[in-house]
Protein backbone atom coordinates (compact mmCIF):
# COMPACT_ATOMS: atom_id res chain seq x y z
CA UNK A 1 0.00 0.00 0.00
CA UNK A 2 1.39 3.66 -0.69
CA UNK A 3 1.88 5.46 2.47
CA UNK A 4 3.34 8.48 0.82
CA UNK A 5 3.74 9.85 -2.16
CA UNK A 6 6.35 9.36 -5.07
CA UNK A 7 7.19 13.57 -3.97
CA UNK A 8 7.86 12.78 -0.41
CA UNK A 9 10.00 9.43 -0.66
CA UNK A 10 12.09 11.08 -3.16
CA UNK A 11 13.82 13.00 -0.73
CA UNK A 12 15.52 9.57 -0.26
CA UNK A 13 17.94 10.05 -3.19
CA UNK A 14 18.92 13.87 -2.09
CA UNK A 15 22.19 14.60 -0.40
CA UNK A 16 22.31 16.36 2.81
CA UNK A 17 22.37 20.13 0.70
CA UNK A 18 19.45 19.21 -1.37
CA UNK A 19 17.48 17.98 1.23
CA UNK A 20 17.71 21.56 2.83
CA UNK A 21 17.63 23.49 -0.04
CA UNK A 22 14.16 21.73 -0.67
CA UNK A 23 13.16 22.32 2.77
CA UNK A 24 14.62 25.91 2.53
CA UNK A 25 11.57 26.39 -0.35
CA UNK A 26 9.38 24.65 1.45
CA UNK A 27 9.61 26.74 4.07
CA UNK A 28 9.78 29.97 2.56
CA UNK A 29 6.23 28.72 0.74
CA UNK A 30 4.74 27.94 3.87
CA UNK A 31 5.56 31.44 5.58
CA UNK A 32 2.29 32.59 3.14
CA UNK A 33 -0.01 30.39 5.17
CA UNK A 34 1.35 31.70 8.46
CA UNK A 35 -1.54 33.78 9.46
CA UNK A 36 -4.08 31.31 8.05
CA UNK A 37 -2.97 28.64 10.02
CA UNK A 38 -5.09 26.69 12.27
CA UNK A 39 -5.70 28.01 15.89
CA UNK A 40 -4.58 24.74 17.14
CA UNK A 41 -0.98 23.57 16.25
CA UNK A 42 1.19 21.04 18.17
CA UNK A 43 -1.08 20.98 21.31
CA UNK A 44 -1.37 24.88 22.07
CA UNK A 45 -4.58 26.32 22.67
CA UNK A 46 -4.70 29.51 20.87
CA UNK A 47 -7.92 31.72 22.19
CA UNK A 48 -8.31 33.57 18.69
CA UNK A 49 -6.44 36.78 19.30
CA UNK A 50 -3.00 35.73 17.86
CA UNK A 51 -0.57 35.07 20.42
CA UNK A 52 -2.57 34.16 23.33
CA UNK A 53 -2.36 30.40 23.93
CA UNK A 54 -2.16 28.10 26.45
CA UNK A 55 -0.10 25.04 25.89
CA UNK A 56 -1.51 21.47 25.94
CA UNK A 57 0.26 18.71 26.20
CA UNK A 58 2.77 17.80 23.73
CA UNK A 59 2.29 17.31 19.67
CA UNK A 60 -0.98 17.78 17.95
CA UNK A 61 -4.43 18.92 17.54
CA UNK A 62 -6.91 18.35 20.27
CA UNK A 63 -10.30 17.18 20.11
CA UNK A 64 -11.85 20.34 20.11
CA UNK A 65 -9.39 21.97 17.10
CA UNK A 66 -10.71 19.62 14.68
CA UNK A 67 -13.97 20.20 15.36
CA UNK A 68 -13.38 23.78 15.19
CA UNK A 69 -11.36 23.26 12.31
CA UNK A 70 -14.09 21.72 10.05
CA UNK A 71 -17.04 24.22 11.04
CA UNK A 72 -14.99 27.02 9.63
CA UNK A 73 -14.19 24.85 6.65
CA UNK A 74 -17.47 23.91 6.11
CA UNK A 75 -18.53 27.59 6.27
CA UNK A 76 -16.32 28.59 3.81
CA UNK A 77 -17.47 26.12 1.47
CA UNK A 78 -20.77 27.04 1.67
CA UNK A 79 -19.64 30.65 1.51
CA UNK A 80 -17.99 29.61 -1.79
CA UNK A 81 -20.19 28.02 -3.36
CA UNK A 82 -22.70 30.75 -2.78
CA UNK A 83 -19.95 33.21 -4.33
CA UNK A 84 -19.70 30.60 -7.52
CA UNK A 85 -23.01 31.16 -8.15
CA UNK A 86 -23.34 34.88 -7.38
CA UNK A 87 -20.41 35.91 -9.97
CA UNK A 88 -21.03 32.53 -12.48
CA UNK A 89 -21.93 35.12 -15.37
CA UNK A 90 -18.71 36.93 -14.97
CA UNK A 91 -16.71 33.57 -14.56
CA UNK A 92 -18.49 32.29 -17.60
CA UNK A 93 -17.72 35.48 -19.40
CA UNK A 94 -13.81 35.35 -18.36
CA UNK A 95 -13.44 31.90 -19.18
CA UNK A 96 -15.18 32.49 -22.85
CA UNK A 97 -12.15 34.79 -23.71
CA UNK A 98 -9.90 32.32 -21.84
CA UNK A 99 -11.10 29.66 -24.62
CA UNK A 100 -11.52 31.91 -27.95
CA UNK A 101 -10.06 32.01 -30.51
CA UNK A 102 -7.82 35.17 -29.89
CA UNK A 103 -7.36 34.90 -25.93
CA UNK A 104 -6.29 31.17 -26.46
CA UNK A 105 -5.92 29.32 -28.99
CA UNK A 106 -3.55 31.98 -31.02
CA UNK A 107 -1.30 32.57 -27.83
CA UNK A 108 -0.78 29.21 -27.71
CA UNK A 109 0.19 29.17 -30.93
CA UNK A 110 2.27 32.09 -30.56
CA UNK A 111 4.71 30.48 -28.43
CA UNK A 112 5.82 27.73 -30.64
CA UNK A 113 5.78 30.66 -33.50
CA UNK A 114 8.31 32.36 -30.64
CA UNK A 115 6.38 35.63 -31.14
CA UNK A 116 6.57 37.98 -28.39
CA UNK A 117 2.61 38.12 -28.12
CA UNK A 118 2.88 34.84 -26.40
CA UNK A 119 3.31 37.53 -23.13
CA UNK A 120 -0.21 38.60 -23.71
CA UNK A 121 -1.54 35.74 -21.92
CA UNK A 122 -0.12 37.55 -18.55
CA UNK A 123 -3.29 40.03 -18.76
CA UNK A 124 -5.33 36.91 -19.11
CA UNK A 125 -3.75 35.61 -16.01
CA UNK A 126 -3.92 38.17 -13.96
CA UNK A 127 -7.67 39.19 -14.78
CA UNK A 128 -8.49 35.29 -14.07
CA UNK A 129 -6.48 35.74 -10.66
CA UNK A 130 -8.33 38.82 -9.91
CA UNK A 131 -11.80 37.00 -10.73
CA UNK A 132 -10.31 33.97 -8.81
CA UNK A 133 -9.82 35.73 -5.88
CA UNK A 134 -13.00 37.84 -5.32
CA UNK A 135 -14.80 34.63 -5.47
CA UNK A 136 -13.22 34.17 -2.06
CA UNK A 137 -11.84 37.51 -0.69
CA UNK A 138 -11.15 36.86 2.74
CA UNK A 139 -8.94 33.87 1.60
CA UNK A 140 -5.33 33.64 0.20
CA UNK A 141 -5.01 31.68 -2.85
CA UNK A 142 -2.60 28.71 -2.43
CA UNK A 143 1.22 29.44 -2.02
CA UNK A 144 1.96 27.08 -4.89
CA UNK A 145 -0.28 29.01 -6.95
CA UNK A 146 0.40 32.21 -5.98
CA UNK A 147 4.21 31.12 -7.06
CA UNK A 148 2.97 29.95 -10.44
CA UNK A 149 1.34 33.16 -11.10
CA UNK A 150 4.26 35.31 -9.70
CA UNK A 151 6.63 33.62 -11.99
CA UNK A 152 4.08 33.84 -15.13
CA UNK A 153 3.18 37.65 -14.79
CA UNK A 154 5.04 40.88 -14.73
CA UNK A 155 7.30 40.19 -17.40
CA UNK A 156 7.78 42.63 -20.02
CA UNK A 157 9.37 41.71 -23.64
CA UNK A 158 12.76 42.49 -25.07
CA UNK A 159 14.70 41.01 -27.91
CA UNK A 160 16.80 38.79 -25.35
CA UNK A 161 14.27 36.85 -24.64
CA UNK A 162 14.65 35.62 -27.90
CA UNK A 163 17.85 34.01 -27.06
CA UNK A 164 16.31 32.09 -23.79
CA UNK A 165 13.14 31.33 -25.04
CA UNK A 166 11.61 28.34 -23.11
CA UNK A 167 13.19 29.73 -19.80
CA UNK A 168 11.26 32.84 -19.92
CA UNK A 169 7.95 32.11 -21.96
CA UNK A 170 7.19 28.46 -20.26
CA UNK A 171 6.22 30.30 -16.69
CA UNK A 172 3.62 32.60 -18.64
CA UNK A 173 2.48 29.61 -20.37
CA UNK A 174 2.14 28.03 -17.11
CA UNK A 175 0.23 30.35 -14.90
CA UNK A 176 -2.00 30.85 -17.45
CA UNK A 177 -2.94 26.96 -17.56
CA UNK A 178 -3.27 26.74 -14.02
CA UNK A 179 -5.37 29.97 -13.91
CA UNK A 180 -7.47 29.14 -16.50
CA UNK A 181 -7.90 25.33 -15.07
CA UNK A 182 -9.34 26.65 -11.55
CA UNK A 183 -11.33 29.44 -13.85
CA UNK A 184 -12.84 26.27 -16.12
CA UNK A 185 -13.29 24.63 -12.35
CA UNK A 186 -15.44 27.34 -11.09
CA UNK A 187 -17.49 27.22 -13.63
CA UNK A 188 -18.07 23.57 -13.57
CA UNK A 189 -18.95 23.77 -10.13
CA UNK A 190 -21.08 27.13 -10.32
CA UNK A 191 -24.33 25.54 -10.21
CA UNK A 192 -24.13 23.35 -7.13
CA UNK A 193 -26.07 23.49 -4.20
CA UNK A 194 -24.20 21.78 -1.80
CA UNK A 195 -20.95 20.51 -1.22
CA UNK A 196 -20.45 17.17 -3.83
CA UNK A 197 -20.02 13.75 -2.50
CA UNK A 198 -18.27 12.05 -3.56
CA UNK A 199 -16.21 14.83 -4.28
CA UNK A 200 -14.98 15.32 -8.27
CA UNK A 201 -11.08 16.09 -8.92
CA UNK A 202 -11.77 19.57 -9.93
CA UNK A 203 -14.18 20.31 -7.44
CA UNK A 204 -11.54 19.14 -4.92
CA UNK A 205 -9.30 20.81 -6.62
CA UNK A 206 -10.77 24.28 -6.16
CA UNK A 207 -11.09 23.66 -2.41
CA UNK A 208 -6.95 23.23 -2.69
CA UNK A 209 -7.36 26.87 -4.20
CA UNK A 210 -8.68 28.32 -1.76
CA UNK A 211 -6.84 26.36 1.09
CA UNK A 212 -10.27 24.70 2.34
CA UNK A 213 -8.38 21.03 1.88
CA UNK B 1 24.61 27.82 1.82
CA UNK B 2 20.78 27.50 3.11
CA UNK B 3 20.39 25.21 6.03
CA UNK B 4 17.49 23.99 7.92
CA UNK B 5 16.58 26.39 10.67
CA UNK B 6 15.22 23.22 12.64
CA UNK B 7 18.49 21.33 12.00
CA UNK B 8 20.34 23.99 12.84
CA UNK B 9 19.02 24.85 16.03
CA UNK B 10 19.74 21.60 17.47
CA UNK B 11 22.94 21.52 17.09
CA UNK B 12 23.10 25.08 18.68
CA UNK B 13 21.07 23.45 22.07
CA UNK B 14 23.44 20.69 21.53
CA UNK B 15 26.86 22.57 21.25
CA UNK B 16 27.81 22.12 24.72
CA UNK B 17 26.41 18.85 25.89
CA UNK B 18 23.70 16.39 24.53
CA UNK B 19 20.70 18.80 25.32
CA UNK B 20 17.83 18.20 23.14
CA UNK B 21 16.59 15.42 20.75
CA UNK B 22 15.16 16.89 17.52
CA UNK B 23 11.10 14.93 17.05
CA UNK B 24 8.22 15.28 15.20
CA UNK B 25 8.09 16.18 12.09
CA UNK B 26 11.39 17.82 11.71
CA UNK B 27 12.89 14.14 12.64
CA UNK B 28 10.57 13.10 9.63
CA UNK B 29 12.69 15.44 7.35
CA UNK B 30 15.78 14.36 9.04
CA UNK B 31 14.71 10.28 7.96
CA UNK B 32 13.98 11.85 4.86
CA UNK B 33 10.69 10.73 4.39
CA UNK B 34 8.22 14.05 3.83
CA UNK B 35 8.52 17.84 4.50
CA UNK B 36 5.20 18.57 5.93
CA UNK B 37 5.48 20.36 9.29
CA UNK B 38 6.67 24.03 9.29
CA UNK B 39 7.24 24.12 13.42
CA UNK B 40 9.92 22.33 15.46
CA UNK B 41 9.76 20.27 17.66
CA UNK B 42 12.11 18.67 20.83
CA UNK B 43 12.63 16.57 23.53
CA UNK B 44 14.53 18.15 26.15
CA UNK B 45 16.16 16.89 28.47
CA UNK B 46 14.71 16.92 32.13
CA UNK B 47 16.80 19.30 34.04
CA UNK B 48 17.85 22.80 34.98
CA UNK B 49 20.73 23.41 32.84
CA UNK B 50 18.90 22.09 29.76
CA UNK B 51 16.34 23.85 30.46
CA UNK B 52 19.12 27.16 31.11
CA UNK B 53 20.52 26.15 27.26
CA UNK B 54 17.51 26.11 25.98
CA UNK B 55 16.18 29.80 27.00
CA UNK B 56 20.07 30.96 26.57
CA UNK B 57 20.20 30.09 22.48
CA UNK B 58 16.55 31.19 22.28
CA UNK B 59 17.40 34.76 24.14
CA UNK B 60 19.80 34.85 21.79
CA UNK B 61 17.68 34.88 18.79
CA UNK B 62 15.15 37.34 20.10
CA UNK B 63 12.78 34.50 20.69
CA UNK B 64 9.52 35.13 22.69
CA UNK B 65 7.27 32.94 24.97
CA UNK B 66 3.50 31.72 23.20
CA UNK B 67 1.46 31.57 25.96
CA UNK B 68 2.39 28.00 27.40
CA UNK B 69 4.03 26.47 30.44
CA UNK B 70 7.28 27.92 31.60
CA UNK B 71 10.28 25.65 30.57
CA UNK B 72 11.03 24.19 33.68
CA UNK B 73 11.22 20.83 34.93
CA UNK B 74 8.58 20.56 37.33
CA UNK B 75 6.15 21.05 34.57
CA UNK B 76 8.03 19.59 31.94
CA UNK B 77 8.15 16.07 33.98
CA UNK B 78 3.64 16.48 34.57
CA UNK B 79 3.76 16.29 30.62
CA UNK B 80 3.01 19.79 29.83
CA UNK B 81 4.87 21.49 26.57
CA UNK B 82 6.91 24.89 26.31
CA UNK B 83 6.33 26.76 22.88
CA UNK B 84 8.36 30.19 21.51
CA UNK B 85 8.59 31.79 18.36
CA UNK B 86 10.57 34.14 16.85
CA UNK B 87 11.58 35.72 13.41
CA UNK B 88 15.15 34.47 11.69
CA UNK B 89 16.94 37.03 9.50
CA UNK B 90 14.88 36.57 6.42
CA UNK B 91 12.06 37.37 8.35
CA UNK B 92 10.56 34.35 8.97
CA UNK B 93 8.34 32.81 11.92
CA UNK B 94 10.09 30.00 13.51
CA UNK B 95 8.53 27.93 16.14
CA UNK B 96 9.71 26.14 18.48
CA UNK B 97 8.12 23.39 20.95
CA UNK B 98 9.77 21.13 23.83
CA UNK B 99 8.84 18.47 25.87
CA UNK B 100 10.55 15.81 27.98
CA UNK B 101 7.92 13.24 28.64
CA UNK B 102 6.60 12.75 24.73
CA UNK B 103 3.24 10.92 25.27
CA UNK B 104 3.72 7.22 24.77
CA UNK B 105 7.65 6.91 24.95
CA UNK B 106 9.16 5.18 28.17
CA UNK B 107 11.09 7.50 30.54
CA UNK B 108 13.85 5.07 29.92
CA UNK B 109 13.94 5.30 26.22
CA UNK B 110 13.92 9.07 26.67
CA UNK B 111 17.05 8.23 28.89
CA UNK B 112 18.73 6.21 26.58
CA UNK B 113 19.06 9.18 24.16
CA UNK B 114 20.52 11.64 26.56
CA UNK B 115 22.79 8.95 27.57
CA UNK B 116 24.31 7.71 24.25
CA UNK B 117 27.15 8.95 23.27
CA UNK B 118 26.49 10.72 19.87
CA UNK B 119 28.79 11.79 17.15
CA UNK B 120 27.14 14.64 16.26
CA UNK B 121 25.35 17.49 17.75
CA UNK B 122 22.35 17.09 15.39
CA UNK B 123 20.55 14.77 18.25
CA UNK B 124 17.24 13.18 16.67
CA UNK B 125 14.79 10.97 18.22
CA UNK B 126 15.02 7.44 17.36
CA UNK B 127 12.71 5.78 14.59
CA UNK B 128 10.33 3.66 17.11
CA UNK B 129 9.98 6.86 20.02
CA UNK B 130 9.26 9.00 16.84
CA UNK B 131 6.53 6.21 15.74
CA UNK B 132 5.32 6.07 19.00
CA UNK B 133 5.03 9.87 19.56
CA UNK B 134 3.11 9.91 15.97
CA UNK B 135 -0.48 7.80 17.39
CA UNK B 136 -1.99 11.18 17.68
CA UNK B 137 -5.36 12.01 16.78
CA UNK B 138 -4.21 12.81 13.61
CA UNK B 139 -4.99 10.37 10.24
CA UNK B 140 -2.39 11.49 8.22
CA UNK B 141 0.23 10.61 10.86
CA UNK B 142 -0.73 6.82 10.50
CA UNK B 143 0.42 6.66 7.37
CA UNK B 144 3.61 8.39 8.31
CA UNK B 145 4.07 5.80 10.65
CA UNK B 146 3.41 3.17 7.99
CA UNK B 147 6.57 4.95 5.77
CA UNK B 148 8.56 5.15 9.23
CA UNK B 149 8.41 1.60 9.92
CA UNK B 150 9.70 0.61 6.85
CA UNK B 151 12.59 1.95 8.08
CA UNK B 152 12.95 -0.45 10.84
CA UNK B 153 13.83 -4.14 10.93
CA UNK B 154 11.68 -6.58 9.65
CA UNK B 155 10.48 -8.19 13.17
CA UNK B 156 10.44 -4.28 14.85
CA UNK B 157 8.07 -3.24 11.66
CA UNK B 158 5.53 -5.82 11.95
CA UNK B 159 5.03 -4.71 15.46
CA UNK B 160 4.40 -1.22 14.08
CA UNK B 161 3.47 -0.87 10.61
CA UNK B 162 -0.09 0.77 9.52
CA UNK B 163 -0.14 -1.22 6.24
CA UNK B 164 -1.83 -4.30 5.95
CA UNK B 165 0.59 -5.41 3.07
CA UNK B 166 3.85 -4.65 4.66
CA UNK B 167 1.81 -7.00 7.52
CA UNK B 168 1.37 -9.79 4.86
CA UNK B 169 4.72 -9.43 3.64
CA UNK B 170 6.60 -9.50 6.50
CA UNK B 171 4.41 -12.13 8.82
CA UNK B 172 6.23 -15.48 6.50
CA UNK B 173 9.86 -14.10 7.64
CA UNK B 174 9.15 -12.89 11.43
CA UNK B 175 5.68 -14.07 12.15
CA UNK B 176 2.53 -12.51 13.18
CA UNK B 177 3.11 -9.42 15.38
CA UNK B 178 3.37 -9.92 19.38
CA UNK B 179 2.38 -7.31 20.67
CA UNK B 180 -0.96 -6.32 18.22
CA UNK B 181 -3.61 -8.51 19.83
CA UNK B 182 -6.41 -7.10 17.29
CA UNK B 183 -4.25 -8.47 14.07
CA UNK B 184 -2.64 -11.69 15.71
CA UNK B 185 -5.02 -13.90 14.08
CA UNK B 186 -5.89 -12.10 10.84
CA UNK B 187 -2.13 -12.21 9.81
CA UNK B 188 -1.78 -15.56 10.90
CA UNK B 189 -4.58 -16.67 8.27
CA UNK B 190 -3.05 -13.74 6.17
CA UNK B 191 -6.75 -12.35 5.88
CA UNK B 192 -6.37 -8.86 4.08
CA UNK B 193 -9.86 -7.75 4.97
CA UNK B 194 -9.25 -9.09 8.49
CA UNK B 195 -6.10 -7.09 8.90
CA UNK B 196 -7.45 -3.87 7.39
CA UNK B 197 -10.33 -3.98 9.92
CA UNK B 198 -8.26 -4.98 12.97
CA UNK B 199 -5.54 -2.00 11.52
CA UNK B 200 -8.82 0.54 11.21
CA UNK B 201 -9.84 -0.61 14.90
CA UNK B 202 -5.89 -0.27 16.34
CA UNK B 203 -5.74 3.58 15.08
CA UNK B 204 -9.09 4.12 16.47
CA UNK B 205 -7.47 3.05 19.96
CA UNK B 206 -4.85 4.99 19.24
CA UNK B 207 -6.93 8.46 18.54
CA UNK B 208 -9.20 7.95 21.14
CA UNK B 209 -6.72 7.56 23.88
CA UNK B 210 -4.95 10.83 22.52
CA UNK B 211 -7.80 12.52 22.91
CA UNK B 212 -8.77 11.83 26.16
CA UNK B 213 -5.23 12.71 27.39
CA UNK B 214 -5.83 16.04 25.40
CA UNK B 215 -8.87 16.58 27.26
CA UNK B 216 -7.42 16.13 30.99
CA UNK B 217 -4.52 18.69 30.27
CA UNK B 218 -7.06 20.77 28.75
CA UNK B 219 -9.25 21.33 31.17
CA UNK B 220 -6.66 21.72 33.81
CA UNK B 221 -5.13 24.66 32.17
CA UNK B 222 -8.06 27.00 32.38
CA UNK B 223 -7.12 28.95 35.26
CA UNK B 224 -3.55 28.98 34.29
CA UNK B 225 -4.77 29.99 30.13
CA UNK B 226 -6.64 33.17 31.95
CA UNK B 227 -3.61 34.43 33.87
CA UNK B 228 -1.13 34.10 31.04
CA UNK B 229 -3.24 36.44 28.77
CA UNK B 230 -2.98 39.00 31.13
CA UNK B 231 0.81 39.18 29.97
CA UNK B 232 2.11 40.93 26.98
CA UNK B 233 4.44 37.95 26.04
CA UNK B 234 4.99 39.06 22.99
CA UNK B 235 6.75 42.20 23.72
CA UNK B 236 8.39 41.13 27.12
CA UNK B 237 12.23 39.79 27.01
CA UNK B 238 11.99 36.34 26.90
CA UNK B 239 13.93 35.97 30.57
CA UNK B 240 11.19 38.28 31.99
CA UNK B 241 8.00 36.44 30.43
CA UNK B 242 9.89 33.56 31.98
CA UNK B 243 9.96 34.69 35.56
CA UNK B 244 6.28 35.62 34.70
CA UNK B 245 4.63 32.47 33.67
CA UNK B 246 6.55 30.65 36.57
CA UNK B 247 4.64 32.78 39.39
CA UNK B 248 1.65 31.90 37.33
CA UNK B 249 2.11 28.02 36.77
CA UNK B 250 3.15 28.19 40.47
CA UNK B 251 -0.26 29.43 41.81
CA UNK B 252 -2.47 28.15 38.82
CA UNK B 253 -0.89 25.63 36.71
CA UNK B 254 -0.82 21.49 38.41
CA UNK B 255 2.73 20.10 38.41
CA UNK B 256 1.13 16.48 37.90
CA UNK B 257 -2.16 15.42 36.61
CA UNK B 258 -3.54 12.50 37.80
CA UNK B 259 -1.73 9.08 36.03
CA UNK B 260 -4.21 7.23 33.77
CA UNK B 261 -3.40 4.19 31.87
CA UNK B 262 -3.59 6.08 29.05
CA UNK B 263 -0.63 7.62 29.27
CA UNK B 264 1.88 4.94 30.26
CA UNK B 265 4.31 4.20 28.02
CA UNK B 266 3.40 1.61 25.70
Amino acid sequence: MTMLSDDDLNLRHMSREELDAAWDLWFDLAQTTNDHDPPYTHGVFADGEGARAVVMPSLRESAFSIVVGLDDRRAAETTLLANLKKHETDVRALLDNASSHWGYEDLIYRFYHQSFKVFHLQSQTTAIVGCLENLMPDRPLHPWFQAIVAQGTGHTFTTEDNRHWLEVSRPVLEAFFHARFFLEMAARYAGLESPPSPMPSGYAALLYLYQLR
Amino acid sequence: MVANVFFELTEAFNAERPTVALAAGQAVVFYRLAIMSKDGDWIVRESNDACDRVLSVLTNRGAHYRPSPPLDPRWLAGGWSSHFEFYDDRHRRVRCDFMSRPPRVARATVDAIFERKHESPLIVVDLESLIAMKRTQRAKDYAVIGALATLLPPDREVEVTSDPDRLLALAPIVGPPKTRPRLVEAVTRGERRAIVIGLAEEIDDHQQRDRRRVERYQAAAVRYLEAARAHPLGELPLEEAHQRLLEDAERFLPTHLPVEDDDDAE
